[in-house]
Parts: C-alpha cells; sequence; structure tokens
C-alpha cells in the first residue's frame, strides 16, 4: 500500500505544530509500507489535491481545539464542504483530487487534541501527549499496512 | 446635498480583509464609493532593533503568495548596506525565483480567484461562483491551472528549501549552489505549463468579448503607470530603473530605485489601515499611478520571449497607447504567466545558474540599504536604516497594492456608479453587481495582507449609508 500522510499546521502557532511533530514519531511505522510520504502542510491548498495522485491513502493530521481526545475518522470527498479562501479542508482536496487527479483511494483525518494556538513557537503538546497521539497513529498505520 | 452610504462587508476572494462603503445622495444615486482594509500588522514597526541580517527571513512572513519579493527586496537592501554586488550565479537563483513565484501567484489569481467569474459569469449564483464549480464547468482548466501553480511552487521549493517562506536569500547572495540534478525536473514540467498558459490564453480572449461593459466601465480610466524598465526596453522584474510613464505613453521619469523616496511618497487615510502612494511631483490624488501586470506590458516596449512578443503585440492592439481598462489586468497576467513560463526555461539552460560562489561577504559598509524587483502584483521598495551595530533603527516598505489603492477606489466608484447607481428604499444591490464591485477590486489582486503588511483571509463587507450618514443596510461575505 502507498500512503501519504499529510501532517497540517502552523510551526509559529503553538499547538498548531502538534501535528507535525506527531507525524514526526510515527516515521518508524513507515517500514510496514510499500511507500509512505510524509507531507507537512501549513495549510491545505488545491495543490496538494495534485499531490494524491499515485497513492492509495491519505491520513491528514490536524490540531484540534475541539477533541479532547486523539480521533481517527474516515473523511469523503465533498466539494461543497468550504468556499476556497487560504485553505480549504480534508474534503474538499479530496474532492479535487478525485475529480482532477485521479485518486479514489480512502482517507482519514486524525484529530490531534490541542488548545494553545497563540502566536509563538514553543514545543507543542507535553512529551507525553505527543507521544500518546503518535503511538494512536503509528498503530492506525500497521492496521492499514496489514 | 445629503448622502447615504452602502458598505460591501467582506469583498470575497482577495488576500486580507476589507470592506467598500457606497454613499448615496438623496435621490438614492451612487454618490461616492471607497474601499477600505480593515487589518494592520505592521512589520516596519516591530522590525525597529532587529539585525539588517534577519531582515529577509522575517520580511518573508510579510505574506504567504509573495514571500519571495519581499525576501529579494529584502536581500537587496543588504546588498547595499553591504555594499556588495552578489555573484552571478546568486542573481540567477535569485530571478528564477522570483519567475517561479510570479507565476505561481497568478495562477491562483487567474485560475482560482476570478476565472469564477470570468468561465461561470458575474450574475452566476453565489454558491456557484468559486473555484469548486469549475470542477463540473471546466475540469481540464481547473486541473491545468493547479498544476500550474503547483510548478511554480516546485520550482521555489527546489531553490528554497520549501514553497513558503523559503529563507535561502539573504545579504550578499544566497546560501548554496543550485544542483544541476534539479533541471531535469524543472524542464519536464514546462511542455505541458506552457501549454496550459496558452489554453487559459485562447479560453480567455474570446471571452473578453462578452465582457465589454465590465471591460469600459470597471475602471476604465487614465492614469499614470509605473514598473521597473530594462535598458533593453524588455520586460524586467529584478533589477533596472524605475520608469513612470502617463497614459499617453509619455515617460514622465527614469529614476533609480534607491532614490524611490525622492520620487514617491504615500499618504494615510482615516477609513483604512492601507496607505495610497503617488508620484511627488503631481501629489495626490494627480500623481495616482498604478503597477503589477497591466503597467509592466504597458511601459515595456517588448517581452523579449518569443510567445510573449507575439500575446504583447496582440495585446498592444486592444489601445492606441497604454491600455488603461483594468479588466485586462487578467489577460496581462496570463501574458506574464506565459512569459514566466519561457523565462524559467531560459534560466535553466544558463550554466551560471548552477554555478559557484553563490555569496559575496562582507560587513556593514553603509548605513542605509534600498532593494526593490517586481513582485506579482506590481513594484515593490524596501528601505532600511541601520545603526553602527547593524541594527535597523527605520524600515520603510512600499508595496504594490498600496501603490494602486487609489486605482481601486476609482475602479470601485465607477463601478458602483455604473452597475449599481441606486438603491432604493428597503432595498439591495443586486448579487450581481455586488460581485462586480468586488470584481473590480480583483482585477489588481490586491494582497491586503502585504500592503498593510497585515494577515488575514479576505471576505468582503458592503454597507450603504443615508444622507445623514446613518447606516442603510449591510451585506457580508464569507470568504468565497
Amino acid at each position: 500500500m502507498k500512503l501519504l500522510v499529510i501532517s497540517i499546521g502552523s510551526r509559529l502557532r503553538g499547538h498548531d505544530a502538534v501535528a507535525h511533530e506527531t507525524v514526526a514519531a510515527c516515521h518508524p511505522a513507515a517500514a510496514d509500507f510499500e511507500r509512505v510520504d510524509f507531507l507537512e502542510a501549513h495549510q491545505l491548498t488545491p495543490e496538494i489535491a495534485a499531490g494524491l495522485s499515485g497513492f492509495d491513502a491519505v491520513l491528514f493530521v490536524d490540531a484540534d481545539a475541539g477533541a479532547s481526545r486523539v480521533i481517527i475518522e474516515r473523511v469523503s470527498a465533498d466539494p461543497n464542504a468550504g468556499q476556497f479562501s487560504h485553505s480549504i479542508p480534508p474534503s474538499s482536496v479530496l474532492a479535487l483530487a478525485g475529480a482532477l487527479f485521479g485518486f479514489h483511494g480512502q482517507a482519514w483525518l486524525c484529530r490531534v487534541p490541542a488548545s494553545d494556538f497563540a502566536f509563538g513557537a514553543p514545543a507543542a503538546n507535553s512529551a507525553d501527549d505527543i507521544k500518546h497521539a503518535a503511538r494512536r497513529i503509528a498503530s492506525f498505520m500497521r492496521k492499514l499496512a496489514s | 446635498m445629503l448622502t447615504r452610504t452602502v458598505v460591501v462587508d467582506r469583498v470575497t476572494r482577495i488576500e486580507g480583509h476589507a470592506k467598500i462603503s457606497l454613499s448615496l445622495n438623496e435621490a438614492r444615486e451612487i454618490e461616492s464609493a471607497t474601499f477600505h482594509v480593515t487589518e494592520f500588522r505592521g512589520f516596519e514597526k516591530f522590525c525597529e532593533r532587529r539585525p539588517y541580517g534577519e531582515m529577509p527571513a522575517i520580511m518573508s512572513r510579510v505574506c504567504g503568495i509573495c514571500p519571495i519579493s519581499h525576501i529579494l527586496a529584502s536581500s537587496k537592501a543588504g546588498d547595499m548596506l553591504l555594499g556588495v554586488h552578489p555573484p552571478p550565479a546568486a542573481v540567477k537563483q535569485r530571478r528564477l525565483a522570483n519567475y517561479a513565484q510570479i507565476l505561481q501567484s497568478h495562477a491562483l489569481s487567474f485560475f482560482h480567484l476570478s476565472s469564477p467569474d470570468l468561465l461561470l459569469g458575474m450574475d452566476a449564483p453565489a454558491p456557484k461562483r468559486n473555484l469548486f464549480a469549475l470542477l463540473e464547468a471546466e475540469p481540464d482548466l481547473l486541473r491545468r491551472g493547479i498544476r500550474l501553480r503547483q510548478f511554480g511552487q516546485r520550482v521555489i521549493e527546489l531553490l528554497g528549501g520549501k514553497r513558503i517562506h523559503p529563507s535561502w536569500s539573504g545579504p550578499g547572495g544566497v546560501d548554496s549552489r543550485f544542483p544541476h540534478a534539479h533541471r531535469e525536473e524543472i524542464l519536464a514540467w514546462i511542455p505541458e505549463a506552457l501549454e496550459s498558459v496558452s489554453i487559459a490564453l485562447q479560453r480567455l480572449k474570446p471571452l473578453l468579448d462578452s465582457f465589454r461593459p465590465e471591460i469600459e466601465n470597471m475602471g476604465n480610466f487614465p492614469s499614470l503607470f509605473l514598473a521597473t524598465a530594462s535598458d533593453s526596453g524588455e520586460l524586467e522584474y529584478y533589477d533596472g530603473k524605475i520608469r513612470i510613464m502617463n497614459s499617453a505613453g509619455e515617460v514622465l521619469a527614469d529614476f533609480l530605485p534607491e532614490r524611490y523616496f525622492d520620487h514617491l511618497a504615500e499618504t494615510a487615510s482615516s477609513d483604512s489601515y492601507m496607505k495610497a502612494a503617488y508620484y511627488r511631483p503631481l501629489g495626490y490624488p494627480d500623481g495616482c499611478y498604478r503597477v503589477g501586470p497591466l503597467a509592466r506590458l504597458n511601459i515595456a516596449r517588448s517581452a523579449g520571449t518569443p510567445r510573449a512578443d507575439r500575446e504583447l503585440a496582440e495585446f498592444r492592439q486592444r489601445a492606441r497607447g497604454p491600455v488603461c481598462e483594468s479588466f485586462l489586468y487578467h489577460l496581462a497576467r496570463v501574458i506574464e504567466m506565459l512569459h514566466m513560463i519561457e523565462r524559467i526555461e531560459q534560466s535553466i539552460d544558463d550554466p551560471e545558474l548552477f554555478g559557484e560562489p553563490v555569496c559575496a561577504h562582507a560587513s556593514l559598509n553603509a548605513r542605509e540599504g534600498v532593494g526593490s524587483c517586481e513582485a506579482p502584483r506590481g513594484t515593490l521598495f524596501h528601505r532600511y536604516k541601520v545603526d553602527e551595530n547593524g541594527l535597523l533603527t527605520k524600515a520603510d516598505l512600499l508595496i504594490a497594492t498600496s501603490q494602486n489603492n487609489r486605482a481601486i477606489n476609482m475602479a470601485v466608484e465607477q463601478t458602483a456608479r455604473h452597475f449599481i447607481r441606486s438603491i432604493p428604499a428597503g432595498g439591495a444591490p443586486a448579487d450581481g453587481d455586488l460581485n462586480r464591485l468586488e470584481a473590480a477590486v480583483r482585477c489588481y489582486d490586491p494582497c491586503l495582507s502585504c500592503s498593510t503588511h497585515a494577515l488575514g483571509r479576505m471576505p468582503l463587507t458592503v454597507e450603504w449609508f443615508g444622507p445623514d450618514g446613518k447606516l442603510l443596510g449591510s451585506l457580508a461575505r464569507g470568504a468565497a
């Protein structure tokens, strides 16, 4: 299986960087796959849809102030999910990727709890929180690979 | 005469936050229109006391769309502070990055933000007037637009290490040699990119015939134009003198970018965070001028690349002198995309691009540095003053969008007067005409994050006010 993992967030906005730090701790889980690419995105833009071509699945990982625990849920294409301004949601990326770039694989969104998005670049969440989230994602990836 | 005011709040599909106010007279006809920018950041202030060497990296954060322009202007100001000329390889890397950035920024403006108006119509229902509506209507063109932007961003990533906010360029040059191995990847994109822009041009040019009212009434006025000019007369984006021309095609002045402040000034207004620039000898507002793709095509004698030169010759047929219709910024932008691809192709065929050295080293040799370049939206100037330790005592940024500020306001007012004309009691402007107001702004592809050095999305609010200044109604739109 060819998997694309896209971590979303600004490294200059506190916990918004939690996705990048979590995904960085998941790299060993890539060994079970034919191919895993990790893409760090400040935010999702239409160009990212073009990059989904050639993958069987995509996992979006994002900081979420509304999540009280790590949640991994299926996400599907929806061209009406959001209007384009600076960024678009994962379902819009999938709509573009499916309609324009031949991506018809499965997709998930992993929401990692976060609370402080103030300007500045402190380490994201605590090391324990990141380890926990990374374990969840790595476990999910291993299931996916099997 | 008593007046009423309408405010369009918020303008959509542009970069930043803004609103439009329409003032009505007693007959409820449009009396005037004003474009307000409602966000603020203040880079000029918080850069004070920072070391000049940090400025390119800091300035790249002014904007996520055109960080390269700010890096280049800032790096060039740093070159002047050091008193050095960067090595040819560094200059060629910088030039290539600028071409790639203009390509990706124009692709964003044309395909992502403005093509819904052009392809689906100004009066298309608002929910259908966006990028995703093109999925059904124009999938091939949409795919090509996305790929074009991806190409520009990829070139930037190859040069600077990342697509947004790279900081590989600084005072004296750039930080590393450009590997020759990247040439093949860039080269492989060229045929598709050229084809995509050619298709876009072939779609756009006949479409313009159906936008005759918009072309004639959405920012069609004489003005001055300003752009970087090369000695050869070809389009120039990195080095050269600054030329200012009137709408009769007469050159009013050529000056060195290092002395821009002798010729250009800005004025502030109480209703907007965006200043307005003008040409000092003519004062404000007579000295207001336009910058960007339309100004560059008007000022250059030729493009300097074969495909773009053919398109430029055809573009020139649209007027006897400089083209004054703001709606044709769109066409100028697509022609520039074609030119950027040709320039990228030329650049990667130049062995010096891959050469060394890439940086000229020196310590501080001057207390003032100025850098300029052509950004996607027009000419950009950075001016820094430093103390004996190289810490900034003053920063001045003259941004393309603030140079277009007065023209944007004139375009909005002309559009309101022609298309809305009046607003009956209890009524509101038609949705299509509100969209035309926004489209008048979008012609200039304004980046309000840059122009106020401010951060944010660009939804628009429209409000209208009565003769007594009382708010009569408003419409707000999300970031469509």
